[in-house]
């Protein structure tokens, strides 16, 4: 008996629910699902938004007028730095992280990201980073030297409390969360896609995030390097930063703009995204020069990185050096423009309907080409070193981050808000917020152009009264305060709207994208069978195709074994090659997360001998994720429908597990040589070198190491053969050998690592080694219980090639860490040791 | 395959970013060890190799952008990354300074 297509497609419903779903209570503490984690994000950073809303007011209150009694000026250093740190580091980066991660699985076709754990582990980092921060806001004891944290100001000297730590840590500690979700959306883009969809063939937005997601995985390890050596030198004493002792306050300046200017680019491009993808919507018609587009994107990512000094023309680098900086930031404006004219070229093109995202995009173009337009004086030299550290910066920033970021992720939520909800809006409050938000945010930011041109410093908590800025920093603050009145109006309307909303059926903007082929609110397994894709998935008939996937009639259309199954495919083709089963969910990830918290916790209050503890508990737990992970017997290839057999994903050469080591690596591989660079450029440029005697480094340990490292690196091969398990075992020995050498050479330079940055660089490249070397005996271990509980065979032999590109890793930066200090000692101006 | 197609298409912007950092680490060191005091006829050491390098530069993004396009291939995939590399072939004009501003501080 065959049943009828809606009865099928109830019954796999309840299958899959049962399968992906989530419990509540309790059981919600476990959830990895893209979908909860997704929203999860999004929530928490309104949240966040709101609480620097909130400071953002008080800003204003204190600069309404001169001599404002309203805040003293330390509890003003805390609330302008902390009104920064929210807005940057806890609401616009993970806002558009959550809505990636909610969204891409289900424009991809595919019923989850790769890595569900690590989704949900990033989300408990940020949440408890953004707390520990907020909550030390609270305790009086937040970061007061500025969102950028300059040296000397936040060195130990001049800022001897807790109050950089917290930074320091707490910012390091949410920014596990924007790495692991770079690995993520790179990972899941390029390989969990519906067949057939090529790289070519993947909706805009999927192109933007897989861009930015490239971007945070080369642009968050320098400030993560940064703020490892920052605090290093308030904790320990290691000069990186100290003029007197060989360091330089530059070397910050460059580390911290090195991500900070890439940032901006990486909050910007994930809204032209969105935008991307809904003003084609809405303008029915496709996006014009969609390749253009791509290849603007490209080249908008790659300039973000070549214009980090243009935060520093003031302090005093060569000419020549300032053009290419210079030349830089302008030459971003083309690729910018691009992507704007090929937006007003579909609307121009299309048939637009107004609508309220229609209004926020309009918002958006209004405020972002100005903002573009003040970036590019600024990026001009002269100009800036007129206006630099002005109010004119502050208000240019603001137009292009409100601009790029505020209005598209206000017309995102308009747009996709009934996707979450199954809701559409009424609409009785949205015109009215959005124009208070647009009014007041003009009249506070542009008065504030014009303070910023009549020398108003940054960062100042009172004014006299004949300088001239009041009545313009009293409009600022009545815009302001207009502005935020239109936030709470946007806020108790989406409110209304997730409670009193119109219900739809499917796809009320009639658009072409994948997300809208699927119930609202969407499943917990998104698509009950994956498409096939034969054109762009941006000009789809979700209407047509949803019916087709409930009930079945795609790829993995029915269950098997429990399994959460997706289908991986080659990365530019979007040819099917392997079944990708996920892990279920799991309170390890919320776990691992309070023990990588109570880590940071430690150092916090100074307990660093405890500290060593909280990471051991974090590998344990790592390594526990593990356990249900794998096969233990070969299997034959998995039947996915429509005749297609595919291979379990533990059986295929590249895995999405093997991409997630290459991309891990390659961050690993820029704070590497970020920090060689730094060494470098203490070199060229701070005083007090060469240090005043060569340091002395025991070139016997040094042969013995590298000697450990190529036998780990050589014997702790990717291929399972019958001598594995002995290689392996002298593959853990080769690196306890080496664990023990570096571990000497640390201990008997930890006394002179104070003395002068050259040696605190040469700690720091060691330390770097140390590290690898411990994980790598770890790794090797771990492969040794693998092969011994029956997980690896000489097709299913995924740890081990993992295990191999970690050790060749290992032995590449640990080959440059022994030979570091000789080289060192030769540019110091040493015969070498 | 796969990988080589992505690498295809970002190329030319990693030999942009490769020669933004060489010029500006010889700008530095070459600054650092006095060689913009040492003149070669009309202008300096250092300039002359930042003016070599930056032609070296242009010409390696030439030649990677047509090596990427040999084979004239017409699939949108290959015409992005002519796109793009063709741009960063342009932003190459950033590096014009080595010729007439001041080298070291």
């Amino acid at each position: 008996m065959t049943q009828s297509p809606r009865k099928s497609a109830l019954r796999l419903h309840r299958e899959l629910t049962a399968i992906w779903g989530t419990p509540p209570g309790w059981g919600r503490l476990q959830a990895v699902n893209h979908t909860i984690i997704g929203k999860r994000f999004m929530m928490t950073a309104l949240v966040f938004f709101a609480i620097g809303g909130i400071l953002a007011m008080l800003i204003r209150t204190q600069l309404a007028t001169t001599q404002s009694a309203f805040l003293d000026a330390a509890s003003y250093a805390q609330v302008f730095t902390m009104h920064g740190v929210v807005m940057m580091f806890l609401f616009a980066i993970p806002f558009f992280e959550g809505l990636a991660m909610y969204l891409l699985p289900k424009m991809l076709g595919s019923r989850d990201l790769a890595f569900p754990r690590m989704s949900a582990y990033g989300y408990w980092c940020y949440l408890f980073g953004g707390t520990f921060l907020v909550g030390a806001l609270v305790a009086g004891v937040a970061p007061d030297g500025g969102w950028f944290m300059y040296t000397p100001l936040s060195s130990s000297t001049y800022s001897p409390g807790v109050n950089a730590d917290v930074w320091l840590l707490g910012i390091t500690f949410v920014e596990i969360s924007a790495l692991s979700a770079a690995v993520e959306i790179l990972v899941s883009v390029l390989k969990l896609r519906a067949p057939g969809m090529s790289l070519t063939r993947m909706p805009i937005f999927a192109w933007y995030m897989l861009i930015v997601a490239g971007m945070m995985l080369i642009g968050f390890p320098p400030l993560i390097l940064g703020s490892i050596l920052l605090e290093a030198e308030r904790a320990f004493g290691l000069p990186f930063f100290d003029p007197t002792r060989g360091g330089d306050p530059l070397l910050w300046q460059h580390l911290f703009w090195l991500f900070g200017h890439p940032e901006v680019y990486i909050i910007f491009l994930p809204a032209a995204g969105a935008l991307s993808t809904i003003i084609p919507t809405l303008a029915r018609r496709p996006l014009e020069g969609y390749e253009i587009v791509v290849a603007a994107v490209i080249a908008l990512a790659f300039l973000s990185f070549g214009l980090w000094v243009h935060h520093m023309y003031t302090v005093g680098i060569p000419h020549v050096a300032l053009s290419f900086f210079s030349a830089a930031s302008g030459l971003a404006a083309v690729p910018t423009g691009v992507q704007i004219f090929a937006w007003l070229a579909t609307l121009a093109h299309g048939k637009p309907r107004m609508s309220v995202p229609m209004l926020h995009i309009f918002g958006f173009m209004f405020v972002f080409v100005l903002g573009g337009l003040t970036g590019v004086m600024l990026a001009m030299v002269p100009f800036d070193w007129q206006a630099h550290d002005t109010h004119f910066v502050v208000a240019h920033l603001h137009y292009v981050l409100v601009g790029g970021f505020v209005f598209p992720m206000l017309a995102a939520a308009y747009y996709w808000l009934p996707h979450i909800f199954g809701r559409q809006a009424v609409q009785h409050l949205s015109h009215a917020a959005f124009w208070m938000i647009f009014i007041g945010f003009n009249l506070t930011f542009f008065a504030m152009h014009l303070t910023g041109l009549r020398g108003m410093p940054r960062r100042i908590s009172i004014y006299p009264p004949e300088a001239g800025w009041e009545t313009l920093n009293f409009v600022s603050s009545m815009g302001g305060f207009i502005m935020t009145t239109g936030f709470a109006l946007v806020a108790l309307d989406l409110l209304l709207l997730a409670v009193f909303g119109k219900p739809f059926r499917r796809n009320p903007w009639q658009a072409g994208t994948l997300e809208w082929a699927m119930p609202t609110p969407p499943p917990a397994y998104a698509f009950a069978s994956l498409p096939e894709i034969s054109a762009r998935a941006d000009q789809l008939d979700p209407d047509r195709l949803g019916p087709v996937l409930a009930s079945g009639q795609g790829y993995l259309g029915a269950t098997r074994h429990g399994w959460m199954e997706i289908i991986g495919v080659d990365m530019v083709t979007g040819k099917p090659e392997q079944v990708v089963v996920l892990p279920k969910r799991t309170c390890l990830p919320l776990l691992t997360a309070i023990a990588t918290g109570s880590f940071f916790a430690l150092l916090l209050v100074k307990l660093y001998w405890l500290a060593p503890l909280a990471l051991l508990i974090v590998t344990a737990l790592f390594l526990l994720w593990t356990r249900d992970c794998g096969l233990k017997s070969d299997l034959a290839a998995l039947a996915v429908g429509h005749g297609t057999d595919l291979p379990h994903h533990y059986q295929t050469a590249r895995p999405p597990s093997y991409w997630a080591m290459v991309f891990t690596l390659t961050a690993d591989a820029t704070l590497f040589a970020s920090l060689l660079f730094g060494s470098l450029f203490l070199w060229l440029s701070a005083p007090n070198w060469p240090p005043e005697s060569v340091i002395p480094i025991d070139a016997t340990t040094s042969v013995i190491s590298a000697v450990a490292l190529i036998v780990a690196a050589g014997l702790g091969r990717g291929t399972f053969t019958s001598r594995t398990v002995g290689n392996l075992c002298i593959v853990a020995v080769a690196y306890a050998v080496a664990l023990l050498a570096l571990g000497y050479v640390l201990i008997e330079i930890h006394a002179e690592a104070t003395r002068h940055a050259a040696v605190a660089s040469i700690f720091a490249v060691k330390a770097y080694a140390v590290l690898h070397v411990f994980i790598g005996l770890i790794l090797s271990l771990f492969c040794l219980w693998r092969v011994r509980r029956g997980y690896v065979s000489a097709r299913r032999d995924l740890d081990l090639r993992l295990g191999r590109q970690w050790h060749l890793f290992t032995l590449t930066t640990g080959l440059i860490a022994l030979a570091f200090p000789f080289v060192i000692n030769l540019l110091a101006g040493g015969t070498g040791p | 395959m796969s990988g080589r197609a992505v690498f295809g298409i970002l190329i030319g912007w990693i030999g942009w970013a490769g020669g933004f950092l060489l010029l500006y680490v010889l700008q530095a060191t070459g600054c650092r060890a006095g060689w913009d005091g040492h003149l070669l006829g009309p202008i300096s050491a250092l300039r002359l190799l930042l003016i070599i390098t930056t032609v070296a530069i242009v010409l390696v993004l030439i030649w990677v952008t047509v090596k990427a396009n040999r084979h004239g291939s017409t699939s949108s995939l290959a015409r992005i990354g002519v796109l793009a590399n063709s741009a960063a072939i342009l932003a190459a004009l950033c590096f014009t300074g080595v010729i007439w501003l001041r080298l070291c501080a």
